[in-house]
């Protein structure tokens, strides 16, 4: 069963992302073009290069993982299927940081504080349903920080009342 | 019986009255809000609450919140929450019962009451100005909304049955009581959702202030970065009790921003209040703030991984109230109006 206000609702957060996404990259090229110093703005394929990097962070900063975690939503919540949520996304995020040229700055430190907040959840000992779990322990218990994933994760227990 | 008069209509008593569905699920809320400086230095500021405010959305309670002030700038905050079967609003007419505190009258005199405990008072508000209702029609600004993602109902919806009234009655303070004599402002507002859910408009702030037989209502703001930043603002001038101009073109600016007394958000020092349509109403309004009365964190009630996601997304918003000085200079049809004094404003920020 699809829930049109969820879907309604979800279609508002994907908004959310792309705008926070845009600001950022904007903001990344205002300052790099600020930094340039000159005049006459022309780009190099340098500055092109360089451009591109910027655009590609703020989508895998801000929209990669939390897109995955608002559809993910939108589907467990009409067909209930936990591996949506515990397996199958987290793998293709999991392996899509991999081929990730680098890995951006601002994207470790919008998760850094991440872990030691499920922990302080998990400490608290609410009583979190199996998803909450499963997702609070796998931020807690992950050696690598795999950032996509940590971030489907907070996007996912924001989305469950967390 | 409603008549039509220039800028809008006249305002009735049952324009405040309940508006919203008091069984709504969706995080509708109502207030009631009402300040007064008295001349013995005390002053009293709060609201008679239909539902909360603060996300997320919690149409069930019913509460007070008011706060007396002694001269020294000692305060004495009531926030008391009753059950629903010891509340009642009527929507015919201004009867707001919550617990022992309530407000009544018909337009333009109501009287407030709190008792709690040491605290309390019974004033009557005697209206000095015509009420002022929105219209349906208020110009919109020219919005640039390549993601439209505000919510419908936001924002609140404002009405001011007194912009400028007389006050008068008893005060308890400490549970001492005392006569008091002052003028006040009433203002009135409601929303389907949540403050904050609408995300239309970004720093807006709303106040009052007079000079001589002018009394200004005014709101100033920016929309928020994806309405490019725009200045928003109206301004409500009555000469002597009439509303003589209302200008829909205007801005609010901060600067000076500081974190004191809210911990790591910021507010302004103070605001520059931009009003532009020649021939109507034109001119600034200088704001010093004096003393920030009272703050909300907006997130405050999010749980831990809620605002994680709000911030790296949404933002922070704020609540503040202000008591500032001013320093104005506005023409209004032709007639420039120049003041200093004091005021207080609400301000809340995205």
């Amino acid at each position: 069963m699809i829930s049109d206000e969820l879907i309604t609702e979800m279609v508002e957060q994907l908004g959310y992302i792309v705008t926070a996404a845009r600001e950022r990259f904007t903001d990344a090229l205002e300052t790099y073009i600020q930094d340039k110093k000159e005049d006459a703005i022309c780009f190099t394929i340098d500055d092109n290069y360089n451009i591109e990097q910027m655009f590609s962070e703020a989508f895998n900063t801000y929209i990669v993982a939390e897109a995955a975690a608002i559809l993910s939503y939108v589907i467990y919540d009409a067909l209930k299927k936990e591996e949506i949520v515990k397996q199958i996304v987290p793998a293709f995020l999991d392996l899509y940081e991999k081929k990730m040229d680098r890995i951006p700055e601002i994207l470790v430190k919008k998760t850094s504080s991440l872990p030691e907040l499920a922990k302080s959840v998990l400490d608290a000992k609410t009583n979190n349903n199996s998803i909450s779990s499963h997702l609070l322990k796998d931020i807690t218990n992950m050696s690598d920080m795999n950032n996509l994933r940590v971030s489907f994760n907070a996007a996912f227990l924001n989305f469950l009342g967390e | 019986m409603v008549t039509p008069k220039q800028w809008g209509r006249a305002f009735v008593t049952n324009d405040n009255a309940l508006h919203i569905d008091p069984d709504s699920k969706d995080g509708a809320w109502e207030w009631w809000y009402f300040d007064a400086d008295f001349e013995n230095g005390y002053s009293i500021a709060g609201t008679y609450d239909l539902g909360s405010p603060r996300p997320p959305g919690n149409s069930e309670v019913r509460y007070i919140e008011i706060s007396i002030y002694d001269p020294q700038g000692n305060k004495r905050l009531t926030r008391k929450r009753y059950p629903k079967d010891q509340c009642s609003f009527s929507s015919e007419t201004c009867d707001v019962v919550i617990g022992p505190n309530f407000i009544r009258g018909e337009h333009p005199v109501y009287r407030f009451c709190m008792s709690e405990g040491d605290q309390g008072f019974d004033v009557t508000y005697e209206g000095l100005v015509e009420g002022y209702i929105q219209p349906e029609n208020i110009p919109v600004p020219d919005l640039t909304l390549p993601e439209s993602i505000f919510a419908p109902g936001a924002p609140p919806q404002w009405t001011v049955p007194i912009g400028r009234g007389e006050v008068t009655g008893k005060l308890t303070w400490d549970g001492k009581t005392m006569d008091v004599v002052g003028e006040g402002y009433h203002d009135h507002n409601w929303e389907d959702y949540p403050l904050a859910h609408g995300m239309l408009v970004g720093q807006t702030m709303w106040g009052w202030l007079h000079i001589g037989e002018w009394t200004f209502n005014w709101t100033g703001g920016t929309m928020l970065r994806r309405n490019k930043n725009k200045g928003t603002g109206r301004i409500i001038c009555y000469k002597g009790e009439k509303i003589v101009a209302i200008g829909y073109k205007g801005g609010g600016f901060g600067s000076n921003y500081t974190t004191e007394g809210t911990g790591s958000i910021a507010w302004p020092r103070t605001i520059e209040l931009v009003y532009n349509e020649p021939g109507l109403v034109e001119g600034t309004i200088n704001l010093n703030i004096t003393q920030l009365l009272e703050f909300w964190d907006l997130h405050a009630r999010f749980k831990p991984f809620q605002r994680w996601y709000a911030e790296a997304f949404i933002g922070r918003p704020s609540y503040f109230r202000y008591r500032f000085d001013y320093d104005a200079d506005i023409t209004v049809i032709g007639e420039r109006v120049r003041g200093k004094g004091q005021g207080r404003m609400e301000h809340h920020q995205p």
